[in-house]
């Protein structure tokens, strides 16, 4: 789902006004998830419109906590060892397989997986003990 | 139990939806979490808005190194100081959105999978049959992709494009030259294009030697040849232009125009094409034992309902119920006008006149109507099925009283159900924002099975649909377009009367909407049990 990441990146990077965030949030958020579900469908397992749909939906309205979230894991990745903070930083690049990743470290990729799994929710309960109701 | 109220399994399951690792039936039962469960749809964005900030990282991260190779001379602690400073607020706008993508997606971390690599055209190779090349004879293949100003060509075959940034579904057709001049923008000097606009694609233009079509919000095709070109809107609008500054002129749904290798307009039709579709003859009313039985409700004329908001689904949301007790529960049905008994005829073609032909009236037209067939039936084949199609409005498949297949439109009360289903653009639709819907996969036995269809009108006179079935496996002839021909879903085979409508049917739609079907006996889901059918059932309420 990369292209789709990344076309949403490519869009907010040139959006000059900053105050139309909220629209663009839900526009974007609605058009490329709804066209990308379409083109990948016959491929992926992907959620249903209608989920899709009430997770933009409310995200939408979750835009200053997603930003407070953001700022918060700043500090909260820092706090990563460097060995961790490298591996996620490999894994999330474009151009890299998981299976490439499980290679180099001599590693299953189930085990990568459940390592990433692991930063993922470290992180999350770092960032919900500074910002509580950033899960909910 | 974690927190939030959700379990460590549901908790796996959202990070493993992210990694891009479940297994199918996870991805049901994640499904079915998302949709019951606030929140886990909240902890999902949550744990997405972290995959978004790796993803920032990486991406700085990657710039950076980029930058470094470029300037070998640049002062590292400068590049250090970027990683420092805190994040602009473009970027933490665009992490946001990029977590709201990733949560409905999941990241798929990326894997060997060539359609998760990452590529930099305006355009993607989702099909191509027959030879396709690109700009300096380079050949194309599925996944292939195309970049700005490069010029396509082929001598025979078809191909099917997905433009990246405006979403825009395109088929062409050989002989075919056609030049991508951007995201938004193609010239098409030689063939067939058919185009599916999504909302983000408004404005995208096909350009002909001598007119400009300029997208408003549709589906059309543009076909090319020495004589001229032509131009079908299947739905929405367009807007044409003349290369020589003519005034623009406006073109609807169902509307057909021919212009000669001048520009001159030499033809130009206007239909509405649901009003045009043919109506097969009212064989549903001959009720026989053989075929899947049932009949048609509504409410009852009333001032208070016509008052009513055509668009509020009054029939669907009283049907839901029915639905929701696994076809058990009929008392929903107790207000309603019933029509007399009717026979499942196949869902194929227009519906206008249905609820007098079944003999419904008197009722509220604004209150809309729905069909139930109901009984079981023996599939002709063990094995894999999957249904497809679409109505204009209701249509729904349940099997053994749980809904496996939603074609409705989008303002049908089904969707409540939150039924899966999946939309192809790329299919020939008359009424393209329901979509060419198909479901799942469903595995069955030659043994009986449940069987319930719904099918009906939220409310009005213009009422259409199809339902076909796919066997996994088969090969399905396919039309110009591509689509296989998969058969209509019947529960007797036609009558030779039958048979010829069908086949004067499936030709209107060839021509008219570039969409088929086709009549298979071995596809035909006989009747069993008959005895326990609707027909009896409800005739001792």
């Amino acid at each position: 789902m990369q292209e789709v990441s990344v076309a949403a990146l490519r869009k907010f990077s040139t959006l000059d006004d900053h105050s139309a965030f909220g629209a663009w949030a839900c526009l974007i958020a609605r058009y490329e998830l709804l066209t990308a579900r379409r083109r990948h469908a016959r491929d992926r397992l992907v959620l249903s419109e209608d989920i899709i749909a009430m997770l933009a939906d409310e995200g939408a309205c979750e835009l200053e906590l997603r930003k407070e979230q953001l700022q918060a894991l700043d500090q909260c990745i820092k706090k990563l060892t460097p060995d961790r903070r490298e591996l996620a930083i490999t894994a999330y690049s474009t151009g890299t397989t998981i299976r490439e990743i499980a290679r180099k470290m001599k590693k299953t990729e189930g085990s990568l997986y459940q390592m990433l799994a692991r930063i993922r929710t470290e992180l999350h309960r770092c960032v919900s003990r500074k910002i509580p109701g950033a899960s909910s | 139990m974690t927190s939030n109220n959700l379990t460590e399994n549901d908790e796996d399951l959202l990070h493993r939806y992210l990694d891009g690792v479940l297994t199918r039936s996870e991805h049901e039962s994640l499904e079915q979490l998302l949709r019951s469960n606030a929140d886990a749809r909240a902890q999902l964005r949550s744990l997405a808005t972290i995959d978004a900030k790796w993803q920032q990282l990486a991406l700085d991260e990657s710039t950076t190194l980029i930058s470094d190779a470029f300037s070998e001379t640049q002062d590292r602690s400068s590049t250090t100081s970027q990683h420092e400073r805190s994040i602009p607020l473009w970027a933490s706008v665009t992490a946001i959105a990029a977590s709201l993508v990733i949560a409905a997606f999941g990241w798929f971390l990326p894997n060997d999978d060539p359609a998760a690599q990452f590529a930099t055209g305006i355009a993607r190779v989702i099909h191509v049959e027959g030879q396709a090349t690109a700009d300096a004879g380079r050949l194309l293949s599925r996944g292939a992709d195309l970049f700005a100003g490069e010029v396509l060509s082929m001598s025979n075959g078809l191909i099917e494009l997905a433009f990246r940034d405006s979403g825009v579904h395109v088929i062409a057709t050989a002989p075919l030259q056609v030049k991508l001049n951007s995201d938004k923008h193609m010239s098409l000097a030689n063939g067939q294009v058919k185009l599916v606009v999504p909302p983000q694609g408004i404005g995208f233009v096909v350009d002909t030697e001598k007119r400009r079509f300029i997208d408003l919000g549709t589906s059309f095709v543009v076909s090319v040849s020495s004589l001229g070109s032509e131009v079908l809107v299947l739905d929405g609008k367009i807007s044409v232009e003349s290369n020589d500054h003519e005034a623009a002129s406006l073109m609807n749904e169902g509307e057909f125009a021919k212009f000669d290798q001048n520009g001159r307009t030499k033809k130009r039709t206007a239909s509405r094409l649901s009003l045009a579709l043919p109506e097969v003859s009212a064989a549903a009313t001959n009720v026989n034992t053989r075929s899947l039985a049932g009949f048609v409700v509504g409410h009852g004329p009333s001032a208070e309902l016509n008052k009513k908001h055509i668009a509020e689904d009054l029939i669907g949301s009283q049907l839901l119920p029915l639905i929701q007790s696994g076809f058990q529960d009929t008392s929903c049905l107790q207000p309603l006008q019933k029509s007399e008994p009717i026979s499942f005829r196949g869902i194929t073609g227009a519906y206008h006149d249905f609820p007098q032909q079944t003999g419904l009236e008197p009722y509220s037209e604004s209150g809309g109507w729905l069909s139930w067939y109901h009984g079981n039936v023996v599939p002709p084949r063990s094995g894999r099925y999957r249904f497809w199609g679409y109505a204009d409005n209701h249509l729904m498949v349940a099997i053994n009283g749980k809904p496996v297949f939603e074609g409705s439109r989008r303002e049908s009360s089904f969707k409540k159900l939150g039924i899966s289903r999946t939309d192809n653009p790329a299919l020939p639709c008359l009424i393209a924002p329901a979509g060419f819907a198909c479901s799942d996969w469903i595995e069955v036995t030659d043994q009986p099975l449940q069987l319930d269809i719904l099918f009906g009108e939220v409310g009005g006179r213009i009422t259409s649909g199809l339902l076909l079935i796919e066997r996994e496996g088969e090969n399905y002839e396919e039309t110009f377009w591509g689509q296989p021909k998969w058969p209509l879903f019947l529960t007797e085979a036609p009558g030779d009367k039958e048979t010829t409508e069908l086949h004067r049917l499936r030709e209107h739609l060839e021509e008219k909407t570039m969409g088929s079907f086709s009549i298979a006996d071995d596809a035909v889901w006989k009747v069993q049990n008959q005895e326990t059918s609707i027909t009896s059932e409800q005739s001792r309420e």
